[in-house]
């Protein structure tokens, strides 16, 4: 028998500055991949809670906007530092419900209050410019004004990170904000939500409502909502585009991904290979700019035959335990999707070089795991080699030069990412100018943007204009005025 | 854990660091509160750990990110416990900056912001070295 735990906790919103109960009859349980214990029970919010939330952001609003953007600024170096002295806390939270390692998650972590660091500089970048005479007696200058209530829809794979994208610059430029997080990992969000309570923003500007598609649409349709900002798969980030922007908001949508590494013949195997190993199992395979297809250039029997043998080398496991270098699928049902990809390409005709479905850590529920797994010889009209599969499989096409890379990765709807590891200037130019993808790494295996600079994302992979991050985010979450003045 | 074991990555290496560097100070702080001697050498080891041990656990939450995911090859831990209670400090410091050294060059192009800096680190525990070597010796 096992032992008596304690009740998981209920979560509850945070609505108007308080916790405050749902009005929800559905609970969804949160559990922890590694091991399957039960972490919490969320609440599946109805469009009454959604509708609590947005009237307290609504009736925040006008107070926020008119707070100096220096003064709204302090409650992110607030937040700051809270979140440096719980750093390990968050840290722990998001593993434990999502299941990637500390160090990923530490990383994430790390990334988060990046942003919150960029926000901090926000009375510099909501400067507007000025032209006085631009004709006899008339000055002109621009100024940023708030949107308003601005709704935040993060995935599962970076509970904490990807709210971050997003609540600190468009609190800083002065929105209240609500965020619904993943329900799969609704605790780091909440744990953060925590933090933004204690660093002194007035009730109301930022809040949280728990639950799944219901909820979402409804703070989308909500009239006072007059931003969504959305990461998740591509068929719901132009499904939600397309409603928000029906109904005259803005909208920033993140879609899925298919991310293509080329690895040229002059590539150096000793160091391209660890990349590699990162990019297509870091975070299991559960990242928007997770390797998915090794595209190999020319003779690569060596280099595939390396890369097979360090990632039957990684160490998976509970992600808890420091050394651990591959954590567990953030679910049993994503564990069998994945899985049941790896049917498919085996089916397809692909021929299974590593294969991940064995895998059984030691002192792990094994229900969620799946091992870093290979396929080669993929070709590119295999379902393996278009579509996401979201997991630690990777798909080895072999072609026989740059332009047979380039080629196969046109024929992709997506365009989050793109890698190329070379030594050649002239080749890795070609690639950056023709790989079509938001995000190019040029001998990076993972080209993640830092906080000062957009999260990219191009064809199916993006739907809106103003990507997340940077001074995206400063245009994304602020309407831009033109004054024009004469005085008698 | 005291044993020789692999580090294989970013997150290893510096719980290791973290965890000699905060061993280092509680053991000099135990030694420096002893009138004798050397306390003042161990009062001067002390406060350089205190310092290390915040610096080393700075870097282990500033410095990961995506891209310092890699695997790192090579590089093991050393049974820095057993040198620290058989008062073997210089065997120790010499060990700490083979340590700090050896992670700095196998993990360069993937520590590359902490790989300066633990060169410094070794440095400092060569600058211990002569702290100990110059103290007078213990009184028998």
């Amino acid at each position: 028998m096992p032992q008596q735990l304690p009740a998981p906790e209920r979560l509850r919103h945070f609505i108007d500055g308080g916790w405050v109960d749902a009005t929800a009859t559905t609970w969804r349980e949160v559990r922890n991949p590694a091991t399957g214990a039960l972490l919490a029970q969320v609440p599946m919010a109805g469009a009454a809670d959604v509708h609590r939330a947005v009237d307290a952001a609504q009736a925040a609003g006008a107070d926020w906007r008119a707070t100096p953007a220096a003064t709204r600024a302090r409650c992110l170096f607030a937040l700051k530092e809270l979140m440096e002295r719980d750093f390990d806390g968050l840290s722990a939270t998001v593993v434990r419900e999502h299941g990637k390692t500390l160090d990923e998650a530490r990383g994430e972590v790390r990334r988060g209050i990046e942003n919150v660091e960029l926000a901090c500089g926000m009375p510099s970048l909501l400067t507007g410019y000025h032209l006085p005479d631009v004709a006899s007696g008339i000055d002109e200058w621009t100024q940023r004004e708030p949107l308003g209530v601005c709704a935040v829809v993060p995935p599962y794979n970076f509970p904490l990170m990807v709210p971050l994208w997003f609540l600190p610059v468009a609190t800083a430029c002065g929105n209240p904000v609500i965020i619904k997080p993943s329900e799969q990992v609704p605790l780091s969000a909440s744990r953060l939500v925590g933090l933004c309570d204690q660093a002194g923003f007035p009730p109301g500007v930022v809040s949280l409502v728990h639950g799944g598609r219901e909820a979402v649409e409804a703070l989308v349709d909500a009239p006072e909502v007059r931003a969504l900002s959305f990461v998740g798969s591509s068929p719901v980030a132009k499904a939600l585009y397309a409603r928000a922007t029906a109904a005259g908001k803005r909208a920033q949508c993140q879609g899925g991904a298919k991310n293509a590494i080329v690895v040229m013949p002059d590539a150096d195997p000793l160091r391209t290979v660890p990349a590699l190993i990162t990019s297509f199992y870091g975070c299991a395979g559960q990242r928007c700019l997770a390797g998915s297809v090794l595209v190999a250039v020319g003779d690569c029997d060596a280099l595939v035959a390396r890369f097979v043998a360090a990632a039957a080398a990684l160490t998976v496991g509970d992600g808890m335990d420091e050394g651990i270098q591959m954590g567990p699928l953030v679910s049993t049902t994503q564990r069998d999707k994945v899985a049941g990809w790896i049917d498919r390409g085996v089916a397809e005709g692909a021929r299974l070089a590593l294969d991940g479905r064995g895998v059984r850590p030691a002192g792990c529920d094994p229900a969620a795991f799946i091992g870093p797994t290979v396929f080669d010889a993929v070709t590119p009209a295999m379902a393996i080699a278009r579509e996401e599969i979201f997991g630690p499989v990777a798909c080895i096409v072999r072609v026989r030069d740059l332009d047979a890379a380039l080629d196969f990765m046109a024929q992709s709807p997506f365009g989050n990412a793109a890698a190329i590891f070379t030594n050649s200037g002239k080749a890795a130019r070609e690639f950056r100018r023709r790989a079509g993808c938001g995000n190019i790494g040029i001998n990076i295996g993972v080209p993640a943007p830092v906080a000062c600079f957009p999260f990219g994302g191009m064809r199916g992979s993006f739907y809106g204009d103003l990507h997340g991050q940077g001074r995206d985010g400063v245009e994304f979450f602020t309407d831009r005025q033109v004054v024009i003045e004469r005085w008698p | 854990m005291t044993d020789a074991r692999p580090l294989p990555t970013f997150g290893t290496i510096l719980a290791f660091a973290c965890e000699l560097e905060s061993g280092c100070a509680a053991r000099f702080r135990e030694l420096a509160a002893v009138t004798g001697p050397r306390a003042a050498a161990f009062a001067r080891l002390r406060d350089d750990a205190a310092r290390r041990a915040a610096q080393v656990e700075r870097m282990r939450r500033e410095n990961v990110n995506e891209m310092i995911l890699e695997r790192i090859e090579g590089v093991a831990g050393f049974d820095w416990q057993a040198l620290l209670s058989a008062g073997r400090h210089t065997e120790l410091e010499q060990q700490c900056a083979a340590f700090y050294v050896d992670a700095a060059d196998k993990g360069a192009s993937v520590l590359a912001e902490v790989a300066g800096r633990f060169r410094r680190l070794a440095q400092g525990n060569r600058d211990h070295q002569i702290w100990l070597a110059e103290a007078p010796a213990e009184r028998t």
